[in-house]
């Protein structure tokens, strides 16, 4: 294989793997910030079940809800004389008061802004007889990355191809003024006329498959042995390879090939 | 064979050259002789469509069966006055370069005319190591065992002494026997060639 196309294939392999690693890098951050946010439990406390059981009816259909726990005053009363064993205050502590509690688990990937402030609107519903235990600075910390690693993979990828595109662009023109002499001596030597043209073909569809197809395998055979938990789209590559494509276009349209 | 007929050759709307009738048979060879810029070298552009001309060139093999196989070998191979080679790679894989795949005989051909030319080890000499007159001795092997259906060489006196002139027309005698025109144009008259041509004030004429 001639040097200068396995230079551009390295080339162009290496910005194909950095584009797969953006798609996993995205999913891994996406994935643990979703669970970082979903991973603490809302939990309220109310002296009135009614509230609970009203609540819960309106939070029975919302998908951002993964679960729910009930626990009444007595079933926490009798948990906290087996703890502690306090036998000689246990009529103490039934007569106490203690309220009832309500554990919501969110589901990891459901639960954004507007699912948050809509389960927070419905408690407040319910009355101030509900009083909510949830750390809603650490809620508000992993939702900024959460937004911000989103926010970054509307434009990243597309930067990336763009780049892409770039390189490829100069690589092409780059390798193509260096075979200048090449096909000039070759053409003089008496050889095939098409066969500038044809090697020109033969290399766009060489460098516009092989780096996305080793970079699909490369993918494969890690998931295969490593268990990776990131899912690669052959979409996803394919707009590298439509990045190299548009610069080959580029190159081909504006009459590089003929001119070099 | 090569027949370029009521053949013009201008330069800024200025005529150059005219040529009533030039005829080159299949398995023969002319010279086009010709000062310094009398139009040589255009005219043997112009029959290898590098240059605008007016008029006729038709370029087609004699007999019916390389009729058949002029497809094949309708090649027209200009030989510039510049050399026309990769420096850095070997001599045998200079002359292995415009061929996909090289018979045994082609192969032993190309050593023969290596030996010939003083170049005994063709697959380990790079070009950078050669004279210029070794160098286009290679472009000519190159060409001649391709078995072109013309050949054209620019300036062939100018690279060539009277010794290696004796090489070169055996080495074009392989072609020729092939059925190959040969054109070439040199400044003065060289022995060797079937039918010779001369540029007078813009005109070509037969001698």
């Amino acid at each position: 294989m001639r040097r200068g196309l396995l230079l551009q294939s390295v080339i162009l392999l290496l910005m194909m793997l950095i584009l797969a690693g953006l798609h996993c890098g995205y999913q891994y951050l996406k994935d643990r910030y979703e669970t970082a946010v979903s991973a603490q439990p809302v939990v309220l406390f109310s002296t009135d079940l009614t509230h609970f059981e009203a609540l819960l009816e309106q939070l029975e259909n919302k998908p951002y809800i993964a679960s729910y726990s009930l626990v009444s005053n007595a079933d926490i009363a009798e948990s906290l004389i087996k703890t502690y064993n306090l036998m000689p205050t246990e009529e103490l502590l039934y007569d106490s008061g203690l309220p009832h509690m309500l554990t919501l688990r969110t589901m990891p990937g459901s639960f954004d802004r507007v699912a948050h402030d809509e389960l927070m609107a419905l408690i407040k519903y319910q009355g101030a007889g509900i009083e909510v235990e949830y750390n809603e600075t650490l809620y508000r910390h992993y939702l900024r990355r959460l937004i911000a690693v989103n926010n970054a993979y509307t434009y990243a990828p597309w930067l990336w191809c763009g780049f892409i595109c770039i390189v490829a662009l100069f690589l092409r023109l780059y390798f193509l003024h260096r075979s200048q002499g090449f096909w000039k001596v070759y053409q003089a030597a008496g050889g095939h006329q098409g066969m500038k043209t044809r090697s020109f073909v033969i290399d766009t569809l060489w460098l516009c498959t092989t780096p996305a197809a080793l970079t699909f395998l490369a993918y494969c055979l890690l998931k295969m042995r490593y268990q990776l938990e990131c899912t690669l789209e052959p979409l996803n590559l394919l707009y590298g390879v439509a990045a190299c494509i548009l610069a080959t276009l580029i190159v081909a349209t504006t009459g590089a090939i003929k001119k070099l | 064979m090569l027949i370029a007929e009521n053949i013009t050759l201008e330069s800024r709307k200025t005529a150059l050259l005219a040529a009533r009738e030039l005829r080159v048979e299949s398995g023969s060879a002319a010279l086009l002789i010709g000062d310094n810029n009398s139009g040589k070298s255009l005219l043997l552009q112009a029959i290898n469509n590098r240059y605008p001309y007016q008029g006729v060139i038709q370029i087609h093999t004699s007999t019916p069966l390389l009729n058949k196989l002029y497809r094949r070998r309708s090649k027209t191979i200009f030989l510039e006055h510049t050399a026309n080679c990769i420096e850095l790679d070997t001599v045998w894989r200079n002359i292995l370069l415009p061929m996909e795949k090289l018979s045994s005989r082609q192969e032993q051909k190309v050593k023969e005319f290596c030996e010939m030319a003083k170049i005994p080890q063709p697959r380990a000499t790079r070009i950078a190591g050669l004279s210029l007159s070794q160098v286009k001795l290679v472009e000519l092997i190159r060409a001649v065992i391709q078995l072109p259906a013309v050949l054209l060489i620019d300036d062939i006196d100018t690279f060539f002494d009277e010794k290696t002139m004796l090489i070169v027309h055996q080495i074009l005698d392989f072609s020729l026997r092939s059925g190959t025109s040969i054109l070439a144009t040199a400044k003065s008259h060289i022995d060797g060639f079937w039918r010779y041509y001369r540029i007078q004030r813009g005109i070509v004429v037969q001698l």
